[in-house]
């Protein structure tokens, strides 16, 4: 609701007094006292327009640090289930998850936690049982942005979040928006901690620099001592998914375990055109090799338009490929443009070791030098810090370009690492014979009890397509329409050419 | 679907293929028309800020590097050693004088602070400064073999590289991931025309490389054709927090 400035003359003392305060502490010239905190809570509550008061806030330089200071310039119980809550119970805004892509809001709630001094006490509070349905609603909504913040920084609160007193406080709690926080929260939980079959002889984290329990902290592209290790990786066997005994970590187990599958189909190709590439394997190896190579410098790309952080190699003499091109550059963006494709993979030797397995960054203007100059991207920790170190006193450098599709691998492992919780678990992982799936709230009931009357029926009027062809399903194939109508899942199969394939959408 | 009625601009395709039909579909084609998600003051301050940091990492990075590609210069050595081997720290380091004296070498000149560091490299004694108690005291050091002494300093030239590869990483990392989040608030907009479309229509390669702004638009519903063709991690990894129905479509063959 965004009422602009017209407001001004409807408002009364009171609120004429906050939004004053409101300014003067967001243009910086007025200090949050003790007294003060609570009132400039109560004036952004008062903000009908959520997502323009958060814009201001970003923008105001003492923004961040007044709302710092007003969260815990009263530790008490009474600041916790009244101002402190209202304000979160705030922020809950819809609008505010869009605005800045939600990026406003994920830095005023790291503000809020950031020294943990308000935090701390009011998660003490809420163990204790101290707080009210207000207070609980509240620290539940805190707990879950917190959570499904990036790994690294949500780690203290999945913490929390794994206390099973805390969940449980949670999800019973007789207010249904805290108990349907709570059960987010547990779909996030549920993801961390995948579990090993019991009695395995083999474990992730030994083999090499990349093998890590947590398959989150896998490098998505190999090192070195990846690709030449010989011990099998570790995989589970698909049996250890449907144990019932490994019920509880099922999720974890079953998201760690579609990485590791998805990852080694990759690695498997790597290693197969590593060993073609250096003459271990017979085949043809596509792709450049070049020797020779020097180390020339770091490269970010023009000032305006900024590239990741590359390093810099300068070639011995001119690619075989660009000899005698006129334009070398037009050539490279023309007909030579599958040569070293941007973000394709490459192996990294030094002084006959592999050292590691940067992409390419495709720059014309570099490539066009004479010379050519190649760029690689070194991804991964100890694979950067393995070439950065070695590539100082190298004497010799050699790259083979791999043609392993990485580029359509790496989004789908990467989504899988970022995943912080898997939809319709219940349904695909823990259904058995037995399971009575729940009805699918938000069906469309008129279509639904239309066709349970009368299946047969031409079903252009019911579903309101304009086709010159009437369109009446046979019962299997009405039956498949029901059941993707009310299922959550359903699987709608057929022999060969039941739907011919198209790209008309 | 255009067949049965449904209104183009009910749809958008994320992609690059299309038909002469469907390439009003595509996204880049509704970008150029729609400006759905206008930069608020905090963006641009958002932007502004992000820009700035890039800058001063890269620059960072920059003298980083070139740090590690040239030869070490003995101050940066025995900074490392204050810090990393105080002992050596207070072996080589030349006292200040309290009377504000200077003391002066065999050949007559001044000393500076790194006199002794020179000695001992050299594998020579602490020279003027060989009866001066720091120098006493430290007299298993000033008593190594030449040899030994080099085999130390490449030691510790490889701890100093070794921190500032590490430094590179890190700030390297930091600047990538800078890039990014420039990247996600400049293309606000894509947020914002999914979430306007009713149908977005991808293959799952794309639908994970365009996670966050689908997940934006909360799809409620998944629907995947030649779902025999298709595999599990591609599936799952398209689930979007909101999706409370899949359907899966396909032949068994």
């Amino acid at each position: 609701m965004n009422r602009g400035n017209s407001q001004a003359s409807n408002l009364d003392p009171r609120a004429q007094r906050l939004n004053k305060l409101l300014d003067a502490v967001l243009n910086g010239r007025q200090a949050l006292g003790t007294a003060s905190s609570p009132l400039f809570l109560e004036a952004i509550c008062a903000q009908p327009d959520a997502a323009k008061w958060i814009d201001r806030l970003i923008v105001s330089k003492t923004g961040l640090s007044s709302v710092q200071t007003a969260m815990r310039a009263d530790l008490s119980l009474s600041f916790f289930n009244g101002h402190a809550s209202s304000f979160i119970i705030y922020l809950q805004a819809p609008a505010l998850r869009i605005v800045g892509g939600g990026s406003f809001l994920q830095q005023l709630v790291i503000a809020m936690v950031e020294p943990p001094i308000f935090w701390n006490t009011f998660s003490d509070a809420f163990r204790a049982g101290n707080l009210q349905e207000k207070g609980e609603l509240s620290f539940g909504w805190l707990l879950l942005q917190l959570v499904v913040l990036p790994a690294d920084k949500a780690a203290p609160y999945r913490e929390i979040a794994q206390d099973q007193a805390v969940l449980d406080r949670l999800l019973s709690s007789s207010h249904s928006e805290t108990s349907a926080i709570g059960r987010r929260i547990k779909d996030v939980v549920a993801t961390l901690h995948a579990s090993i079959p019991d009695g395995s002889d083999t474990f992730p984290g030994d083999r090499h620099d990349n093998d890590f329990a947590d398959f989150r902290l896998i490098s998505i592209h190999p090192t070195a001592d990846e690709i030449t290790c010989r011990e099998l990786p570790f995989l589970r066997p698909a049996s250890f998914l449907d144990d019932a005994e490994t019920a509880d970590s099922r999720v974890a187990t079953y998201l760690d375990n579609h990485f590791r599958l998805l990852r080694e189909d990759m690695i498997h190709e790597m290693r197969e055109e590593m060993q073609i590439a250096l003459g271990k394997k017979k085949g043809k190896h596509r792709g450049l090799v070049i020797d020779g190579l020097e180390l020339v410098g770091v490269h970010f790309g023009p000032d305006n338009k900024r590239s990741k952080w590359a390093i810099a190699l300068q070639c011995k003499q001119d690619l075989p490929v660009l000899r005698h091109k006129k334009d070398r550059r037009a050539f490279l963006r023309d007909e030579g443009r599958s040569i070293l494709r941007h973000q394709s993979l490459a192996c990294l030797l030094v002084n006959g070791k592999i050292i590691a397995f940067p992409t390419i960054l495709r720059d014309e203007d570099q490539l066009a030098k004479l010379p050519p100059v190649v760029l690689l991207c070194l991804t991964g920790e100890s694979s950067t810090k393995k070439a950065l170190m070695e590539l100082k006193s190298a004497t010799s450098i050699k790259l083979i370009q791999i043609d392993t599709a990485v580029f359509s691998f790496e989004p789908i492992l990467k989504a899988l690492q970022e995943m912080t919780s898997v939809p319709l678990s219940f349904e695909l992982l823990s259904w058995t014979d037995d399971t009575i799936l729940a009805d699918l709230p938000g069906q469309p009931t008129r279509i639904v009890q239309a066709l349970r009357i009368d299946p047969g029926q031409d079903l252009r009027s019911l579903l309101d397509i304009s086709q010159p062809k009437p369109i009446m399903l046979d019962a299997s194939q009405s039956a498949s329409l029901m059941a993707s109508l009310t299922q959550p899942v359903s699987l709608i199969q057929g022999p060969p050419g039941m739907f011919p394939a198209s790209n008309d959408v | 679907m255009l067949n049965i009625g449904i209104p183009q601009d009910h749809v958008v395709r994320l992609g690059s293929k299309s038909t002469a039909k469907t390439a009003s579909l595509l996204l880049h084609n509704y970008q150029k028309q729609d400006r759905l998600y206008k930069n608020r003051k905090g963006d641009w301050e958002q932007i502004d800020a992000l820009k700035d940091t890039s800058e001063r990492r890269l620059k960072h990075i920059e003298t980083t590097f070139a740090k590690v590609t040239s030869p070490l210069h003995y101050r940066d050595l025995l900074e490392h050693l204050e810090f990393e081997h105080p002992e050596y720290y207070e072996a080589l380091k030349v006292p200040r004088d309290e009377h504000g004296l200077t003391r002066v070498g065999r050949n007559g000149r001044a000393v500076d602070d790194y006199y002794l560091w020179h000695q001992w490299m050299k594998g020579w004694n602490a020279g003027v400064y060989a009866d001066s108690p720091h120098v006493r005291a430290a007299a298993q050091i000033w008593k190594m073999a030449p040899a030994l002494r080099q085999a130390q300093i490449a030691t510790w030239n490889t701890e100093l590289l070794r921190e500032k590869v590490a430094d590179i990483y890190e700030v390297g990392k930091q600047y990538n991931e800078g890039l990014d989040s420039l990247e996600r608030k400049r293309n606000q907009n894509v947020g914002a025309i999914l979430r306007s479309k009713r149908i977005i229509g991808c293959t799952t390669t794309a639908a994970a490389k365009y996670r966050d702004d689908i997940q934006a638009a909360s799809p409620g519903v998944l629907l995947v054709e030649e779902a025999g063709e298709i595999l599990e991690s591609h599936i799952i990894s398209a689930l979007g927090s909101e999706t409370s129905q899949l359907i899966l479509i396909g032949d068994h063959q």
